[in-house]
């Protein structure tokens, strides 16, 4: 709300810390703090190549300006480097799969700076590597007007290259030279790289392009897709270790091929919400994989100082610790000056030059009260910005805002959950389903530790081959019941067919007494009448012995992702509450999360399945805050 | 009946307390300073430097002024024109009435000696916590008396280039009596230091 007495459009240091730096890329940034950070972190992406062997840890406790800084190379991306953002992985069996998404998502990303619809990162390189092969192809051939016309303007903008395959018979044959010549300098040395090469040049092919994103997604495609691409599947394909393998190759493909385009730095952020020594090793092996196999690409992990003395120090072995701690950065809280300047550049920002003539850089806030709240001594970026926020909505009658009132902790937590939800339904829904939160999200949703908990959730050794198994007890019935959950996101028939199968064995062998199987709406089985013949009829066995298929439209999965992405920020601290009229700021716990579960999260696929599990209490599907 | 007195860790802050309360237009002679602060303190200065008065004098509030002087905890107007006395005053007090000069003291020989030996300390273990060193690590390893490290460490950080950076670090990787020798200011508990770069 505009306020009358001081022409500021709305209060800039009213945060509620939601913490995401891909959603506040538009906050102002005072370049000076932890610029000793950001310069050296770019300046290493430009030493790859050079120097191959890196990896990089940035290490700052809550609040000391890590959101920022990756805000900050967000913002620098277009110019230097792609910019892959990972969250906190949840399955040590699919670190693999979850990073090739990860960059898969980056690479298919809009590069700023042409008019819409602009390339992605994966066009550009697809560009500039067919050039290069056009001109390895002409080297000592006199190739014609047209050609050299061509290559002329390609030299310039190498995008003109993917308007080739609706105007000239010869883009099969420029795709098999493409290939060839990335194969002579030993850029592809298996199956799975050839394939990946083609599918990044299928991506500007329409009729082939669905091909080349399910293969680059890691999952095995269909038959349709396996025609286009030149595909055999064979048995040992469909395993998950293969599935993970794959998504390693591809990832080493992708990573060469990124010599034609920018180096790609890989953002592992909280780092702390590795709670498993699984996934912490799981973590190093990937760290490790990455610095000696994997080219042009940087991998940045980003923790806490005591998560990183305490767990990784102890847990990682000894090749992942000494390349991660070739390169520690960190983080510094400010001084007076840099405190200053956030103040100065948010004020500035909510003006937007519109400050009344004649105040002060502080205006609206009291100069004499915000000197004396800075002090001399060093501060957190948040410190400052809450002491900011108390300067700003204590000084009545200047300003009019409320005095202070301590914040409700169910309401951050409900905002960031809307936040991530919001951006998550806003970027569009992936493809395929992301696998790992969603499990992660179903899991949370039945571990709710408080005293009430009415599921159990089995460990992964107890649970067998299924994603999610609990335990539960319904009153009239006696003894436990068990459902097991399946999140399937193959496309080709075999997997699928199998996961019918196995769960039909364990409703058969009474191994469970429910089974869900879990699906993306828009991937339907049969995908059209008539199709996967083999598998509809697994479909039908398995739903006469009281098999369940959830198809997921859009919002659950969000859903689900947001309450995993809020829990993260739980776990590294970056949620927080203002609890005092002093500023203070206290970490939000677990409780808070358990607490907005129980009583807001309504998911409708949760709720319908919740009325099936446990008839007699039924709940009612409507929150109209959410 | 046994004299009442004030427990050693006491000394400065009830000192600094109290001339913030007596905070006025003059400042406070150092006889001023003894008799607005009461026998049990000047009964606690005499024993802490073990003077064979009871209780300590004019010349022992003088050197007690200089150290706190010296540290930038106090301001000290030196005698000039009709002022033949030093008058002390607290910071803010002595911000107000003379705000044309520094009101913090630059520091002296003694307190850089006291960061010599807490950089020394702090070096030791910088390597192995990564720069983010556990400040019960510290105390434990300069066995300075608890007043003379807070003060230490609160001196490093406020300043307008502060040298140190406090840090609340994670509680749960502490143990409670790790947590009893790290640092409090209020409700605030920090854990960790890290030496900043210049």
């Amino acid at each position: 709300m505009k306020s009358q007495d001081t022409g500021l459009p709305f209060n800039p240091f009213a945060t509620n810390a939601i913490g995401d730096p891909r959603r506040e890329v538009h906050l102002p940034d005072v370049r000076a703090i932890n610029e000793k950070v950001s310069s050296p972190l770019v300046n290493l992406l430009h030493q790859i190549g050079r120097t191959p062997v890196m990896a990089a840890l940035v290490l700052g406790e809550a609040g000391f300006g890590k959101t920022h800084l990756i805000r900050r190379l967000i913002s620098e991306e277009d110019r230097n480097f792609v910019f892959a953002y990972v969250h906190p992985m949840k399955d040590h069996h699919r670190m693999y799969s979850t990073l090739l998404a990860a960059v898969t998502r980056a690479l298919a990303g809009p590069v700023s700076g042409y008019p819409e619809p602009g390339p992605t990162h994966f066009h550009l390189m697809a560009a500039q590597i067919i050039k290069a092969a056009f001109d390895d192809y002409i080297k000592g051939r006199r190739p014609g007007k047209a050609v050299t016309r061509l290559l002329a303007e390609a030299a310039g903008n190498p995008l003109i290259l993917l308007k080739l395959p609706g105007v000239t018979g010869q883009w099969a044959g420029l795709l098999a030279e493409t290939e060839e010549f990335i194969s002579r300098r030993q850029l592809l040395d298996n199956r799975i790289s050839h394939l990946t090469l083609r599918s990044i040049l299928y991506l500007v092919d329409r009729p082939k392009r669905a091909a080349g994103r399910m293969w680059l997604s890691g999952e095995i495609p269909d038959d349709d897709h396996c025609r286009i691409l030149g595909l055999t599947i064979r048995d040992g394909d469909l395993t998950s270790e293969a599935q993970e393998a794959r998504a390693g190759e591809i990832l080493k493909t992708i990573g060469r091929l990124l010599a034609w385009h920018q180096p790609l730095i890989l953002c592992f952020d909280q780092l702390e919400n590795l709670d498993t020594e699984k996934l912490v090793k799981g973590f190093g092996l990937l760290i490790n994989d990455l610095v000696n196999q994997t080219e042009n690409i940087l991998p940045v992990g980003f923790v806490r100082p005591d998560t990183w003395n305490n767990v990784f120090t102890a847990l990682l072995d000894r090749a992942p610790l000494e390349r991660l701690k070739s390169n520690v950065y960190v983080l510094q809280g400010c001084n007076p000056d840099q405190a200053r300047d956030i103040v100065r550049s948010r004020l500035d920002w909510a003006f937007q030059g519109a400050r009344p003539a004649g105040a002060d850089d502080f205006y609206p806030l009291d100069r004499q009260a915000l000197e004396e709240a800075i002090g001399h001594r060093s501060l957190s970026p948040r410190e400052v910005i809450t002491i900011a926020n108390r300067l700003m909505t204590s000084s009545r009658p200047v300003i009019q805002t409320p005095a202070f009132e301590p914040a409700d902790p169910l309401e951050v937590v409900r905002s960031s959950f809307r936040a991530e939800k919001e951006q998550l339904l806003a970027a569009g829904w992936t493809d395929p389903l992301p696998k790992e939160p969603v499990v992660a999200g179903l899991k949370l949703y039945f571990s709710l530790q408080d005293a009430g908990a009415i599921y159990l959730v089995e460990e992964p050794a107890e649970r067998g081959p299924v994603d999610l198994r609990i335990k539960f007890s319904v009153p009239g019935h006696p003894g436990e019941q068990y459902a097991d959950f399946l999140v399937e996101t193959a496309a080709n028939w075999r997997p699928i067919q199998a996961s019918f199968k196995m769960l039909t064995n364990r409703l058969q062998q009474g191994i469970t007494d429910h089974a869900f199987f879990i699906r993306d709406a828009r991937h339907p089985i049969p995908p059209k009448p008539g199709t996967m013949p083999k598998t509809v009829e697994a479909l039908k066995v398995y739903k006469n012995l009281g098999g369940h298929t959830v198809y997921l439209e859009p919002e659950a999965p969000a859903e689900l992702m947001a309450l995993v992405y809020t829990a993260d920020k739980i776990g590294s601290q970056d949620l927080t509450c203002p609890t005092g009229p002093a500023g203070r700021r206290e970490p939000l716990d677990q409780a808070v999360l358990n607490r907005f579960i129980k009583e807001h999260f309504r998911c409708r696929f949760l709720v319908e399945l919740e009325n099936y599990l446990r008839p007699e209490n039924h709940v009612i599907d409507e929150d109209p805050k959410l | 009946m046994s004299k009442e007195i004030l427990p050693e860790n006491q000394i400065e802050p009830y000192l600094l307390t109290k001339l913030q309360k007596a905070a006025s237009a003059q400042g406070l002679t150092y006889a001023q300073v003894g008799q607005k602060c009461g026998k049990k303190w000047t009964r606690a200065l005499a024993r802490t430097m073990k003077l064979v008065a009871e209780e300590a004098g004019v010349l022992a509030i003088k050197d007690l002024i200089y150290t706190l002087w010296a540290r930038g905890l106090i301001f000290v107007e030196p005698p000039h024109g009709r002022l033949k006395a030093p008058r002390v005053w607290d910071l803010d007090s002595g911000r107000k009435a003379f705000p044309l000069v520094s009101p913090q003291a630059a520091p002296k020989s003694d307190t850089r000696c006291e960061d010599q030996d807490l950089r020394t300390a702090y070096q030791k273990s910088a390597a192995e916590f990564f720069g983010f060193v556990p400040i019960y690590i510290l105390r434990r390893e300069l066995g300075w008396t608890r007043e003379k490290f807070d003060r230490a460490l609160f001196d490093l950080n406020e300043r307008d280039n502060p040298v140190i950076d406090l840090l609340s670090g994670d509680p749960q990787n502490y143990t409670p009596d790790q947590k009893e020798d790290s640092l409090r200011k209020g409700n605030d508990l920090y854990l960790q230091i890290l030496w900043r770069e210049e």
